[in-house]
């Protein structure tokens, strides 16, 4: 038995009975039974490699970065449920992307780092998706700097920490924060967009917290991004913005329907 | 044509909501900006006028 345990955990120390051998169970990672077959992942879904079909589930113990493999040709669409249950450290991915529930039921870790292209669309799906632990930052990677976020990027996330959109991003897509909010607790999370940020695009909700769960949002531009809609910003308990910018936003187009909730940063 | 309507914040401010009854989007001026539709103080230095772009269709709600 201890030859048994010792094979799948890929260890060689001798196991005392009986708590070593719990020990040594508990430690045990296993994959979900994907098909391995076309190289689609690796290592426990360490890898994504584009053109992959298969939906799977994995357990897994640790939090664990996901890496996009460059290919010359991506596909549209990556698997739905492809990462479901995984605990994710970092994630970097390829542009040009379109993912569906690819992360439904992920847990980011704290501080993990998102490196994402401009048009690649996350988790663009009907339903509850990918769980953000804490504290994201929004960025990409070194030596590109998209300017736009793609449609629905982040729709029907849950976050547990306040989300920042990098510096250097001038448009929010349509759709982009849709109905995002905080996971277990009832208290609002923030999201904060840059001084870059010149256009939030029309569509019911691009920036939206949900019925129970409003969204504070902290503005750093001293000009009011233009909001092609009114209902561009709905569900939204706070909107904080520059000192000295109090009645910029407020009589600015389309902010003007919350200006009653606009408040002025302290400093 | 374009629809204005007229609404009071709790705060006391007057604001106009503008839109277009075609459906269309709203050229502002003179910014040149587009608007699915707008709502201003009410002594906001624009015009509109409607455009031949159709608004986007409403997603489901939430």
């Amino acid at each position: 038995m201890a030859d048994a345990i010792r094979t799948k955990a890929g260890s060689s120390e001798s196991l005392a009975f009986p708590d070593g051998f719990v020990t040594a169970v508990e430690g045990i990672t296993t994959g979900g039974g994907g098909d391995t077959s076309d190289n689609a992942y690796e290592s426990l879904l360490r890898k994504i490699i584009s053109g992959h079909t298969q939906s799977v589930s994995f357990d897994m113990n640790d939090f664990t970065p996901i890496e996009w493999i460059d290919n010359a040709s991506y596909p549209n669409m990556i698997a739905p449920y492809l990462c479901y249950g995984t605990k994710i450290s970092s994630l970097s991915l390829g542009p040009g992307v379109y993912f569906t529930s690819t992360f439904q039921g992920c847990v980011f870790d704290d501080d993990a780092t998102f490196e994402i292209d401009s048009d690649t669309s996350i988790f663009a799906s009907n339903s509850s998706n990918g769980l953000f632990k804490s504290s994201i930052n929004v960025s990409w990677p070194n030596g590109y700097a998209p300017k736009k976020t793609a449609s629905y990027m982040f729709a029907y996330t849950s976050w547990n920490g306040p989300i920042v959109v990098s510096e250097g991003v001038e448009t929010i897509t349509k759709g982009t924060f849709y109905g995002i909010s905080q996971y277990k607790a009832s208290v609002p999370i923030s999201l904060t967009l840059p001084s870059t940020l010149t256009t939030v695009e029309s569509d019911y909700g691009t920036i939206s917290g949900v019925y129970d769960n409003y969204l504070n949002v902290i503005m750093l531009g001293e000009t009011p991004p233009t909001l092609n809609s009114s209902s561009a910003l709905t569900y939204i308990n706070s909107i904080t913005v520059p000192k000295g910018c109090l009645e910029a936003y407020q009589s600015a187009t389309n902010w003007s329907a919350h200006a009653d909730i606009i408040v002025e940063a302290t400093e | 044509m374009i629809i204005e309507e007229k609404a009071t914040l709790k705060s006391g401010r007057v604001l106009i909501k503008r839109y277009s009854d075609a459906g269309v989007k709203l050229i502002q001026t003179p910014t040149g900006i587009l608007y699915d539709d707008a709502i201003d103080v009410e002594n906001a230095p624009y015009v509109y006028i409607e455009s031949n772009i159709p608004v986007d269709p409403v997603p489901e709600s939430q």
